[in-house]
């Protein structure tokens, strides 16, 4: 049966690599904790989104029942280098600002509190299950996934999980600026997959 | 210090003393914690701080085959960050299709298990849960206990450089909330591997039948039918690192002097080196470095 291993896992060396990201990150002073590292207070939707519809799609919008986050240590999103990275204090605006993202997807986003067109989109609850940032070796890589629910009162509701990931090298630059812009990446790839399922639900055509 | 020269090094230092292990320095010795109890008992504390299956790969060696000066250290980095890129490209689609798996559950649940027959958890039943793995976060974990001392219990889950196989540990530290005069104050001290009242990885291993020597058809393998042979594994793996924990935090000197015996010869379970232990079924289990190690196949 081990015969099958073609190349043995790597025992993992926590000490060393404890030790070594102490050392690096830390700079100068070498035994210092790594200070932690804070996501940027809203969502930039700078990223270009790589959801592409047909000419002139029909108008879509959705009911945004709920917002919340789902995890279960919501303060953080990762550990980088053995840096701690956490999410914004107010992570209710930090949730608007990501779900805002789809209006630049083409979804009109409509929060049922406000009561309005609510008749006429699908009406939703959202969640973040994960959000996460990390490194392999030097390369680093940012996650998030929403799960949203259907929450049509005339049939039975139905939950689907959208993610988006992004991951690159990052040997010869890094730190916090760089960091953002992987997560806010993969912000961006998860939107895409939850609008690009919206706009089929609208009749429109994802190419 | 740049933040890019800071990366660069950092690859750098993990490529030299990954590919070292000889200076690695041992943990230290176990305490039997059955046997040294604490008033008032300890608090347990659970860490995963990871939201999805993480890729590992196999370090280079070039900073060791070149006698670890720096430009063989900057191949080695060099080669492990395009490894890890490769990683992760061939890991993507399994995270996708696992979306919906919720590894944090799978891990308190394992550590409940685990830790519920303990005297000293008893004692202060609780699942307490973070994923904050930094020092200074763990401190701050000992800040916050009302008792003597905290077992910190971090998991890990990834995917084998070869993708084939995944690998759950849990590394089990025990770290006393006081802080003594001689830190001068440096609380992050108090979990720093030569100053914890005992430090101890399990590990879990389930190996994939049918994966063969490409791991790009592997990770296409794994991925399939969303992703069932890894979410298979992930549950075969938490659930056999239970009676592991068990036995390891059970251990006496005695019995580790017995199990230790030289007539019972060393063998490899998936890169780990450690003298083979009876078992009850056709798993393989290892002692090394005074934990267990198990490693089960599926198909």
């Amino acid at each position: 049966m081990l015969k099958r291993l073609i190349k043995p896992m790597q025992p993992i060396n926590f000490v060393s690599v404890t030790i070594a990201a102490a050392l690096v990150i830390s700079g100068t002073a070498a035994i210092a904790a790594p200070k932690p590292m804070d996501l940027a207070a809203t969502y930039d939707d700078a990223v270009d989104s790589d959801l592409k519809l047909e000419k002139n799609p029909k108008p879509c919008s959705v009911t945004i029942g709920s917002l919340t986050d789902e995890r279960r240590s919501p303060e953080m999103v990762g550990v980088f280098f053995g840096r701690a990275v956490r999410a914004p204090a107010d992570r209710d605006a930090w949730l608007r600002s990501i779900v805002d993202g789809l209006q630049s997807r083409k979804i009109a986003v409509i929060p049922a509190s406000t009561g309005e067109n609510a008749q006429s989109s699908a009406r939703v609850d959202i969640a973040i299950t994960k959000a996460w940032v990390t490194n392999t070796s030097s390369n680093m890589s940012a996650s998030i996934v929403f799960r949203v629910k259907a929450n049509d009162a005339a049939e039975t509701p139905e939950e689907k999980s959208f993610r988006g990931g992004a991951s690159h090298s990052s040997f010869f630059s890094g730190g916090p600026g760089e960091l953002q812009r992987a997560f806010n990446t993969a912000v961006s790839r998860g939107l895409d997959a939850m609008a690009a399922d919206f706009h089929k639900t609208c009749g429109n055509v994802v190419l | 210090m740049t933040n890019g020269f800071k990366i660069a090094a950092s690859g750098l230092l993990l490529a030299c003393v990954a590919s070292t292990p000889a200076i690695a320095k041992k943990a230290p010795a176990p305490v039997i914690l059955q046997t040294a109890p604490v008033d008032g008992g300890r608090s347990l504390h659970i860490i995963v701080a990871q939201s999805e299956i993480k890729s590992d790969i196999n370090p280079s060696n070039v900073a060791a085959a070149t006698g670890g000066g720096l430009l063989g250290g900057l191949i080695g980095a060099a080669i492990d960050s395009a490894r890890a890129k490769k990683a992760e490209e061939l890991i993507g689609p399994i995270r996708a299709a696992m979306a919906d798996v919720d590894g944090d559950a799978m891990a308190i649940d394992t550590a409940k298990k685990s830790f519920s027959e303990m005297e000293w958890f008893k004692a202060n039943p609780s699942d307490a849960f973070g994923k904050d793995s930094s020092v200074a976060g763990k401190s701050a974990i000992l800040d916050a206990a009302k008792t003597k001392q905290v077992a910190l219990v971090e998991f890990l889950y990834d995917v084998s450089a070869e993708f084939n196989a995944v690998r759950v540990v849990a590394r089990i530290e025990v770290a006393n909330t006081e802080i003594p005069a001689s830190f001068k104050g440096k609380g992050e001290k108090r979990v720093r591997w030569d100053k914890l009242a005992y430090s101890r990885n399990v590990t879990s291993i389930v190996t994939f039948n049918k994966a063969g020597k490409d791991k790009e058809a592997n990770a296409a393998l794994l991925s399939a039918e969303n992703a069932a042979p890894v979410r298979k594994a992930l549950q075969v793996a938490f659930a056999n690192l239970v009676p592991l924990t068990q036995r390891t935090m059970a251990l006496t000197a005695d019995e580790l002097t017995l199990l230790n015996n030289k007539k019972n010869k060393r063998t490899n379970a998936a890169g780990f080196i450690g003298r083979p232990q009876p078992a009850a079924n056709d798993r393989s289990t290892l002692l090394w470095d005074g934990a267990f190690i198990n490693v089960e196949a599926i198909d």
